[in-house]
């Protein structure tokens, strides 16, 4: 028996961390584009023949933070909606998706294919790019 | 004397949302309370939940505790005991880490504690396929802990709660069972009431 207790759960991970600027969106929005996203991306990993162990995400600006989770997509998708007063036009995104029966990469590729959905509300960019922004 | 409280369970049972609730209620009573979480992956999401309520926390990332990085519980486990004075460490692993292991680095890195409890959160909806499709971890996180938390109560019918606490009570017939719901605050006064007792009562 494997020591591994990933390579025994057969699990798949992948997680990121996104930093965003320039957001023009309101909170009700900003929070519809995250829900939106993270829920195409749990729909997805079932698509493709995983479980789901968790995808969860947190947004943290000068605002406050929303933390969002899908660990079944009957139950759709769970918010801790911590954001206060108006948008912070920048911040950052945390995301990991944990899932059973797929492989890292396939997990990779379509957590970074969804964030797509990012762009309807900002501009952002994976942590640890170069680039001029103050962040 | 300081405590140890594991909270172990599987992927998305809600062992975070448990763990804050806990480390805010013995917070209010005056105790010190320190947390180490680990995330399979890259990237700290419960982490960065954990310090946002304030609570002080130590984040391992990239692997298990309970095997690529058991060297690097030891070494936090040594560390926050030393530093911090904790009342209590929270430990919360990763959602397929194995209790067992993780107990046994409790006691080989010789930090001194007076009692440790060990809590597996299960989560009541998805327990049957959880058991169906990865039995191996289901079955080792229940067999392996004092007490077995039976979290999302408020999605299951009460014949399904009842085939979910069966099936624990079946896998670890010595462990407490209670039945709660994390999110609607409901049965965390139970866990709480006896992590009080083990650290010797109110503040």
């Amino acid at each position: 028996m494997s020591e591994d207790s990933k390579e025994l759960a057969r699990a798949g991970s992948f997680g990121m961390e996104v930093h965003f600027h320039d957001n023009h969106c309101i909170k009700s929005s900003f929070v519809k584009v995250l829900t939106g996203m993270i829920f195409d991306i749990a729909g997805k990993l079932e698509a493709k023949g995983g479980m789901i162990g968790h995808v969860k995400l947190i947004a943290q600006t000068d605002a406050g933070f929303v933390k969002m989770s899908v660990v079944d997509i009957r139950l759709g998708v769970e918010t801790v909606d911590e954001l206060k007063g108006d948008m912070s036009k920048k911040g950052s995104i945390k995301l990991m998706a944990v899932v059973l029966g797929l492989e890292d990469g396939t997990v990779e590729e379509t957590v970074e294919e969804a964030l797509t959905h990012l762009g309807g509300c900002m501009e952002y960019h994976l942590a640890g790019h170069d680039c001029d922004h103050d962040h | 004397m300081m405590i140890i409280c594991l909270i172990s369970g599987f992927l998305g049972s809600g062992k975070t949302t448990l763990m804050i609730d806990l480390g805010k209620r013995l917070g209010k009573k005056g105790k010190r309370v320190a947390i180490i979480v680990n995330e399979v992956g890259e990237v700290g999401v419960d982490g960065a939940l954990i310090d946002a309520y304030g609570l002080n926390s130590v984040e391992l990332t990239e692997g298990c505790i309970c095997c690529s990085l058991s060297g690097s519980l030891q070494n936090t486990l040594r560390a926050v005991a030393n530093d911090y004075k904790a009342d209590i460490i929270f430990i919360e692993p990763t959602g397929i880490a194995l209790p067992s292991k993780i107990n046994g680095i409790i006691r080989t890195s010789m930090v001194e504690h007076e009692s440790k409890l060990g809590i597996c959160v299960v989560d009541a909806f998805r327990a049957p396929r959880i058991y169906q499709e990865a039995e191996l971890f289901f079955r080792r996180q229940i067999e392996d802990v004092d007490l077995v938390a039976v979290n999302k109560m408020e999605l299951v019918s009460p014949e399904q709660l009842a085939e979910v606490e069966e099936l624990v009570g079946r896998l670890n017939p010595k462990a407490t069972v209670l039945k709660m719901s994390a999110k609607e605050d409901r049965g965390v006064e139970a866990i709480e009431v006896r992590l009080v007792d083990r650290m010797g009562g109110g503040a």
